[in-house]
Formats: structure tokens, C-alpha cells, sequence
């Protein structure tokens, strides 16, 4: 027990990684076993993320729960794991969505043994992202994150999945690339030669100059991943035409890690090139909101309007960022979570849909409510959090982000509050054009979602309203890792 | 001059034993009946003991005045070297392109002579063994490149092998003669003398500058650096496959270890000279190899092209100083020749099986043969760079070395590259995973290809899981018998620990 407490972190790592291998082992047509294998495996994970959050000291901050290991000696590589009150969100975040997003895969029957090795061996590398304090394993398991999002929507995709699966594999190396380059800098220019982000923070010290260029590069880098303008192309596409867990967990989770990516390594590192850029961030986010919003309303595939509204949304998040001061981080990072949990549900249920009614057009689709009352209720709570009405975590998030940013550049609120109108409108019409009126032909034996199914549903519904209602789960969290922030950028 | 016999057979038995091999295989091919393939079996043997014979003579020395050295960074080299002969050995004792032909005997005796000139290479200590060896190593290579002899392509090889070499020879040689004219000497030890004649500077004339630069443009050609790579490609797809997998991989290390050891020991005085060439050649690789590599059909085509931008990655820890860079090297051209010769092993059961080398033969081998499909992802994966393969490591301590020296440039167009290069790689990828096959017909080939692509399998998935011990050896590797007067001290191997 008390290794367990001791490696919790390791453990987030280890347990889908172990499970994958041990999937690996299990003979192909037993498939009920392998998906109970998947989903005991993510509700462990599920598991050790609560009780991180409530072992997690708030009064103290800082980051916790650190294990090191020298790794490689020569290059001062070590295996250093750590959260703080940002990124243990973030591992709680993750948690959620494949714990539901394994439920929401529970009928994919295609090589199903496959499907869930792959999407366990995913999950690694992304808790690995969120959990390493070392730039090296940070970039490491974000690579290892990469390869198996290739073949998990080329081979389980739909539509252009092939082209869409190769668009955002090499967007994602492309940032990569970006990031690669900066993180050997940093480490050539820091005095110790580490990639120990604690050891960095204290020691290094770059010029100004130095920081401009380095800060440009994580941006660029990590921004193709959170999807910045113009360099978004691949999300709507990805998204699209990834299989139901692969959305969920990609835009759910994985945007996310590119915003956090730029906070940690891009803001905390280089805080002068960080206030250099932040008028580019904050434009470029702005134009994230409106634009994604706008494309988002002209699409008449409902995944596709999901997917562009996470390019709209991981604009609130740019821009809090680039607001650089408590309230607007504090309300980014909690769009973080909250647009991770929405999407999540968002494409849980676009799932459902498109698995009871076969297809995805909005057009041709109606009066659904009648038939699919949960899948209705739970679009309906989504939607509300989407365009952040009072009571649903994205209100909170939204509130914030919008409050903070205008005491740094009042005009970007002015715009960016206008996507929220945007979005309103969509979300309302999809609701008003799916659910209600009038049902069309063929549709009269609609099932709603029926027992492993509701999982997704009433566990991210439950978490979108338990936020709305109590932020103060979150924010008791974000205050503490904004505030480490906030030093290093010099604003407290 | 001075040495004895033992001293010469202490410091040359990996050599001789190559040499006593060739004529081994040929004996054996001629008395042992000829379906238990005696020739290829013994090359394999040839080989292994040469691998072993390489890490058990630890007397490290230098022959005839230093046109002859044997140290660490050869000894790895020539290791490396052997390791590669026993793989293409292996896989070719049941290719079936040329069995019928009727001299496997030659074939397997030429490729042993072929790899002692190659392991030769990177023991030359002077310019004119250095091009001897040089020859050696690619006389063999003419006849090897053309005995697929009922196919039109293979003489097409052949004869472009033979010509660009003969022309990259003749610019080497001709540039070695300008370097004698210019110091008086093809000694390595003794250029540096040369190259700074008392003025502690980089001072060199302009008849050292222009024989160096041809020196190094003829060496371009072994490592298939663009723009000297116009001939790879053809060479590459007529070729027997082992034979292009063994020109891609042993040919290239040899290649580079002769172009290391000559810019580091003969030529450190004209650093800033040649880093401004190679770094050119190096992004010029990088860009052409991975944007050419785009639009080919054949795998094997596809191949060449890779590795010309394989080589352009080289060059950027070629450029990159000793420190970092050396090690770096050795370490890359470890692990790129396991997965590059995996990847031509693939290549040739694959033309074993459907008798085409396009990349459309792929598709669908997931089913046809899924061992094989899973080998052929592990090699692309590594040369394009994932974790947790070998390729991983190598790039990033390439890109890490060229960081090191403030190469950001060339760092970046190397990693934007990559992802190029990861685009063919997966395009590969996915006609073997997510296409259906044309065919359902499993692949059948023999047990000695299975186990040499296994191996390359298996230490690529090694190395890149656990990179500690080959990169301890590379950078362990990275001393070479030197002259007092070299900036960086010669006497202790880079130390490991920070």
C-alpha cells in the first residue's frame, strides 16, 4: 500500500499499459473479456485520480506526489513525475473521458482486441504528457501518443478516414517538430544541461531575445495541437472521422495538452517572450472563437459541428491564456476541463446517434427527443455548457476566462463575447433540428441509449452540472497551480 | 617498418579472417553438395566469427607508419560491418532471384571480399589506403550489383555502379593528389602539420582547399549524399535485394568512417571550411531525399530515397564536433543499418511472393502475413523516428549533437523533414494495415530470411528500449588513435557521466 501511494502517479502510466499487453494475450473472439479487461483497467485509473484530488494538499501547492528516477545519466534525462493544481486536473480529465470513452467503444466489433489495445496504449502516453515534470519523457510520451491515433482512425474511422487519420498524424508531428527544436535549445541554453522543468525554473535564465524566438517556437509547436488558427485544419477533420472514444479522448483530452504545454513549458519558462506574444496569442484566439464558431453553424454534419466547436472553444482557452493574469488563467485552465468533459459528451452521444439512426446528416434527422429521451437530455445539458449558461461548468469557465481577459485587453472580450452568441445560435439549432419537430420517414423504431451506453452519458452529464453548481471542486485546485504560475510570470 | 608478425596479426585478424573466409566459402561451395547451400552457410559463419574476432582483440595499434590503425572506433566499425555481411549472407541463402543462376559461390566470396574492403575503410590511416580500400570494397559490389543475370536492370545496376564509381574515384584520386601536391603527404597524422604551418590559424591554400573539396565530394558519392545521389536509386531497385540492402547499409558506414576519421584527424585544422559544405550537403539530403522518396512507387526505390535523407541526418552530427557529434554518429549508423536491411529484407520476400516491388503489393499483408507486416512497421517506424524504437534515440541525439554546436537551422529542417519522411513511411504503413488484400494467398519464404529480418527486428526493439549499453559503446567508440596535438585529448574515451 504504501508503494501504491508512493508510485501513484507511476501507476496511472503503468495500469493501461500493463493491461494493453496483457489484451495482447487474450484470444481474439473473446471479446466481453478484453472489454471488461479495458474498462476494470480505466476505472482503476478513474480510481487513482480521485484519490490523487483528495490526497492533493492545496494549502501547500507546488507540484506533488514527484517521483525521480536518473534515467539517462549523460544527458540528465530523469523520469520525473509530478502534478500540480493545473495538471492534476488535467489526469482527472483524462480519467473521466476513457473510462466513459471505453463504454462508449463497447460495440465496436471490428478487431475489437485491437481497438482497445490501442486505445489503452494511447491512454498511456497521454497521462505520461500530463503527469512528467521532464521535458524529455513530456516529449517522449506525447510521440508515443501520436502513432496509435494513426491507426486507431484509419482502421476504425468513418468517411475520409484515411486521408483525415495521415492530416492529423502529421499536423501533430509537425508541432512536435516545432517543440523538439526548442526543447534542445532550452536545454543547450540552461546552465545545468536538464530537462528537469523544477530544475529549469530555478536555474536557467534566458535573454530576452533568446526567449522571444524559444517562446514562438513552443507556441507554434504545441498551438498546431491545440488547434490555433490557421493551423486547425486537421481537427475538424480528425475529429470527424475518428472513431467515438478516439474524438472524445483527442479533443477532449489531447487539445488540452497543447494549451497546457504552452502554459508550462511555453509561459513558465519564458515568461518575457510569453508577454511579448501574448497580443498574437490573444488575436489569434479571438479569431479561433468567432471563426470556429461560424464554421461550426454552416456544417450540416453533426460531427462536424462538434469538432469545429472545439476549434471555437480551445479559443476561450488561448485567450485566458494569453490574458496572463489570476482570473483569466483560473478561467482557462478551467475551460480546460470543462470543454473536455462537454466534448466528451458531445461526441458520446454523436456516437449514439449516428449508431441508432445511421446517420449524421442534420438535415435529414428530427424528433428524435421522442424517441431517444436520454440521449436528448444529456445533448440538451452539453449544449447548455457549451455556450456556458449559469449552472454548467462552461458558464463558470466562460464567466472567467471573458471577466479576466478584459482587464488585460478589454477588445478581445468584446469579440470573443460574441462567439458565445455564436455558439448559442448553433447549439440551439442542432438541438431544435435533431430532437424536436417533426420526425422524419424510417425513424419510428429508435432505441435509446441502452445500459453500458448510458455510462458516458450520466457520468459527464453528472460532472458538467457538479462543476456548474460547486466550482469550487475545481477552482480550489487551478487557484494554487494558476498562483505557481503567476509567480514565474511575474504578476504576484 | 619495424613490426612483427605478431604485432601485424594481432592488429589485422578480423581482416585476415575475411580474407581466409572468401576462400573458405569458395572451397566449400565446391565440394559439399549444392542443396544444403554450403557457400551462403558458411559466409554466415564467416561472418559471425569475424563479429566476434572484432571484439576480442583488444590491441589497439596503429601498421606501417599509421596508413594502417586499429582502435576502438575501427573495431566498432568493422563490427558493424560484419554484423551487416552475416544478415545479407543469411538472407540471401534462400533468395531466390538468382539460386538458378548456378555461382553462389562467387556471389557469397565477393560479398565477403566486398565487406573487407569496407572494413578496411575505416581503419585507413592515410589517403592512400583510404582509396584502395575504398576500391576493395567496390569492385565486388560491380559484380554483385549485376547477378540477377536474366534481368536487363540488374546489368542496368551493374553498369551505373561502375560508372559512378569509376567517376567518384577518379575525383577522389584526383583530389588526393592535390592534397599530396599541396603538403606533401597522405598521412592523416601528419596533414594537420600541414594544414597549419605555423600560423596557428586555419590557413590553407587554395590547392588544399580544392584537392579537400574533392576529396570529400568523392566520399559524398559512398554516402549517397545529395547532390551525389543520382545514381542510388537505379543501383538500389536492379540490384539482388540483399545486395541493396547491404550497398545501403555496410556501404554507407563505410563510407562515413572513412569521411570521419580523415576530417577529424587529417582534416581538423580546416574545420570551418568543410562544416560549411557538409552542412550544406546535409540540408540538401535532407529536403531532396524526403521530397523525392514522396513520389515513388517501388519500395525499393522508395528505400534509396530514404536513405539519401538518412544520410543527410548523419551529416548533421557529422558536423557537430566531437564531443557530441562522433558518438552520435556511430550510434545511428548502428541502429540504421539494422532497420534500413530489415526494411530490404521485407522488400525481398516480398518480390519472393508477388514478384513486384511496388508498394502496391503491399496492400493487405496484415493478413498475408502478419509477422511480416508487423516487421516491415517496427523498421519504418525506427527510421522515421517513434518511440520507443531504435530510430527514436538516433535522431534525437543527432538533432542533440547539432544543437549542441548551435545547428538550430539545420536541426529544424531535419525534424520538419522527419515528418515528411514519416508521411511515405506511413502511407507504406497503411497499405499493409488498413488496405484490403488483393489476394489471400499467405506469403511463403524461407526460415532463414524469417530469422535475419527477426534479428533486425529484435535489436531495433532493443536499442530503443533499452539505449544505454549500444549508446555507451558508440560514444565508448568515438576514441581514435591520434596525434598529441589534437584540441581534444586523445587519451581517455568521452566520459560518460555528466
Amino acid at each position: 500500500m504504501d508503494w501504491i501511494t508512493k508510485h501513484a502517479l507511476s501507476l496511472t502510466i503503468l495500469v493501461p499499459f500493463v493491461t494493453c499487453l496483457l489484451i495482447l494475450l487474450v484470444p481474439p473472439e473473446r471479446k466481453t473479456v478484453v472489454r471488461v479487461m479495458a474498462a476494470v483497467a480505466s476505472g482503476i485509473t478513474l480510481l487513482i485520480s480521485l484519490w490523487l484530488c483528495l490526497n492533493f494538499d492545496v494549502a501547500k501547492g507546488g507540484i506533488q506526489f514527484e517521483e525521480r528516477l536518473e534515467w539517462l545519466p549523460m544527458t540528465g534525462v530523469s523520469y520525473h513525475l509530478g502534478v500540480d493544481g493545473v495538471s492534476i486536473t488535467l489526469v482527472l480529465l483524462t480519467a473521466f473521458i476513457i473510462f466513459t470513452g471505453v463504454f462508449a467503444s463497447w460495440t465496436i466489433e471490428h478487431r475489437t482486441k485491437d481497438f482497445l489495445a490501442l486505445l489503452l496504449f494511447l491512454v498511456t502516453g497521454v497521462f505520461g504528457v500530463f503527469v512528467s515534470v521532464d521535458l524529455f519523457f513530456f516529449f517522449l510520451f506525447y510521440e508515443i501518443a501520436v502513432l496509435p491515433m494513426y491507426l486507431l482512425i484509419g482502421i476504425w474511422g468513418t468517411g475520409r478516414k484515411e486521408y483525415a487519420a495521415m492530416k492529423l498524424t502529421l499536423y501533430l508531428l509537425l508541432g512536435s517538430a516545432f517543440i523538439l527544436v526548442g526543447m534542445l535549445a532550452v536545454y543547450f541554453l540552461s546552465p545545468t544541461k536538464t530537462f528537469d522543468i523544477p530544475e529549469l525554473l530555478a536555474t536557467a535564465k534566458f535573454t530576452t531575445e533568446q526567449q522571444r524566438i524559444l517562446f514562438l517556437l513552443f507556441y507554434v509547436g504545441f498551438g498546431i495541437l491545440a488547434g490555433i488558427w490557421p493551423l486547425h485544419t486537421w481537427s475538424p477533420d480528425g475529429h470527424a472521422s475518428a472513431p467515438t472514444a478516439v474524438s472524445m479522448l483527442h479533443a477532449g483530452v489531447l487539445m488540452k495538452l497543447g494549451a497546457f504545454g504552452v502554459l508550462r513549458v511555453g509561459m513558465s519558462l519564458l515568461p518575457e517572450g510569453a508577454q511579448y506574444w501574448a497580443p498574437l496569442m490573444g488575436t489569434i484566439a479571438v479569431i479561433n472563437i468567432i471563426y470556429g464558431a461560424f464554421s461550426a453553424m454552416g456544417q450540416t454534419d453533426l460531427k462536424y459541428v462538434i469538432a469545429y466547436s472545439s476549434v471555437s472553444h480551445m479559443g476561450v482557452v488561448m485567450l485566458g491564456l494569453a490574458g496572463m493574469n489570476a482570473i483569466s488563467l483560473t478561467g482557462s485552465t478551467m475551460q480546460m476541463f470543462a470543454h473536455g468533459i462537454m466534448t466528451g459528451l458531445f461526441f458520446a452521444l454523436v456516437g449514439l446517434v449516428y449508431e441508432k439512426s445511421h446517420t449524421r446528416d442534420i438535415l435529414k434527422m428530427g424528433g428524435f427527443a421522442e424517441k431517444m429521451p436520454g440521449i436528448a437530455v444529456a445533448f440538451v445539458i452539453g449544449g447548455l455548457s457549451s455556450f456556458g449558461l449559469p449552472g454548467t461548468g462552461g458558464f463558470v469557465a466562460e464567466f472567467l476566462t471573458f471577466w479576466g481577459v478584459w482587464q488585460t485587453y478589454p477588445w478581445m472580450t468584446y469579440i470573443g463575447v460574441a462567439g458565445v452568441v455564436i455558439t448559442a445560435t448553433y447549439v440551439l439549432r442542432v438541438v431544435q433540428k435533431v430532437f424536436f419537430g417533426k420526425r422524419p420517414e424510417g425513424y419510428d423504431d429508435l432505441p435509446d441509449a441502452r445500459t453500458t451506453e448510458w455510462v458516458a452519458l450520466v457520468v459527464l452529464g453528472a460532472v458538467i452540472i457538479l462543476t456548474g453548481v460547486m466550482p469550487r471542486l475545481l477552482t480550489d485546485f487551478l487557484n494554487v497551480g494558476v498562483h505557481d504560475y503567476l509567480r514565474l510570470l511575474g504578476k504576484v | 617498418m619495424g613490426a612483427n608478425w605478431t604485432e601485424i596479426i594481432n592488429l589485422t585478424l578480423p581482416h585476415l579472417w575475411l580474407l581466409a573466409g572468401a576462400l573458405l566459402v569458395l572451397l566449400a561451395e565446391g565440394i559439399i553438395p549444392r542443396r544444403w547451400n554450403a557457400g551462403g552457410w558458411t559466409a554466415v559463419g564467416v561472418f559471425v566469427i569475424g563479429t566476434l574476432l572484432c571484439t576480442w582483440s583488444t590491441a589497439d595499434g596503429e601498421l606501417w607508419g599509421g596508413i594502417y590503425v586499429w582502435d576502438g572506433y575501427a573495431r566498432m566499425l568493422t563490427a558493424l560491418v560484419m554484423m551487416i555481411g552475416a544478415l545479407v549472407c543469411l538472407s540471401s541463402v534462400c533468395c531466390e532471384e538468382w539460386q538458378k543462376t548456378g555461382d553462389r559461390g562467387s556471389y557469397y566470396a565477393l560479398l565477403i571480399l566486398s565487406a573487407l574492403g569496407f572494413t578496411l575503410l575505416s581503419s585507413a590511416g592515410s589517403l592512400l589506403t583510404l582509396y584502395i580500400t575504398l576500391e576493395i570494397g567496390t569492385v565486388s559490389l560491380f559484380a554483385l550489383a549485376g547477378h540477377r543475370k536474366t534481368d536487363p536492370r540488374s546489368g542496368e545496376a551493374a553498369l551505373k555502379l561502375l560508372i559512378v564509381s569509376a567517376t567518384s574515384s577518379a575525383i577522389l584520386l584526383y583530389g588526393i593528389s592535390l592534397v599530396y601536391g599541396a603538403y606533401g603527404t597522405t598521412l592523416y597524422h601528419q596533414l594537420p602539420v600541414g594544414l597549419l604551418p605555423g600560423t596557428g590559424g586555419n590557413q590553407m591554400g587554395l590547392l588544399g582547399v580544392l584537392g579537400m573539396l574533392l576529396v570529400l565530394g568523392g566520399l559524398a558519392f559512398k554516402i549517397t549524399a545529395a547532390p551525389f545521389h543520382l545514381w542510388v536509386a537505379d543501383v538500389y531497385q536492379g540490384a539482388p535485394t540483399p545486395i541493396s540492402a547491404f550497398l545501403s547499409t555496410a556501404s554507407k558506414t563505410a563510407g562515413f568512417a572513412a569521411m570521419l576519421r580523415l576530417l577529424i584527424i587529417g582534416l581538423h585544422g580546416a574545420e570551418d571550411t568543410w562544416v560549411t559544405v557538409l552542412v550544406a550537403l546535409s540540408a540538401l539530403s535532407m529536403v531532396l531525399g524526403n521530397l523525392v522518396a514522396l513520389a515513388q512507387s517501388s519500395l525499393k526505390r522508395l528505400l534509396a530515397y530514404s536513405s539519401v535523407a538518412q544520410a543527410g541526418y548523419l551529416l548533421i552530427a557529422v558536423v557537430s564536433g566531437l564531443d557530441l557529434g562522433l558518438g552520435a554518429t556511430l550510434f545511428y549508423l548502428l541502429l540504421y543499418a539494422f532497420a534500413n536491411a530489415g526494411a530490404f529484407f521485407v522488400a525481398q520476400a516480398l518480390m519472393g511472393n508477388t514478384g513486384s516491388e511496388e508498394i502496391d503489393a503491399l496492400r493487405g499483408l496484415r493478413y498475408r502475413a502478419p509477422g511480416l507486416a508487423f516487421a516491415m512497421l517496427v523498421f519504418l517506424l525506427s527510421l522515421g523516428g517513434i518511440p520507443p524504437l531504435a530510430g527514436f534515440w538516433g535522431k534525437l541525439y543527432l538533432f542533440w549533437a547539432g544543437a549542441s554546436e548551435g545547428h538550430y537551422t539545420l536541426v529544424l529542417i531535419g525534424a520538419i523533414t522527419s515528418v515528411i519522411a514519416l508521411y511515405y513511411y506511413l502511407m507504406v504503413a497503411k497499405r499493409m494495415f488498413i488496405d484490403p488484400p488483393e489476394e489471400e494467398t499467405p506469403f511463403r519464404f524461407r526460415l532463414s530470411l524469417s530469422v535475419a529480418i527477426a534479428i533486425c527486428v529484435v535489436m531495433t526493439a532493443v536499442i530503443g528500449l533499452y539505449p544505454r549499453p549500444w549508446l555507451e559503446w558508440s560514444y565508448a567508440s568515438t576514441f581514435l588513435t591520434a596525434p598529441p596535438d589534437l584540441p581534444r585529448s586523445a587519451e581517455q574515451p568521452l566520459s560518460l557521466s555528466r
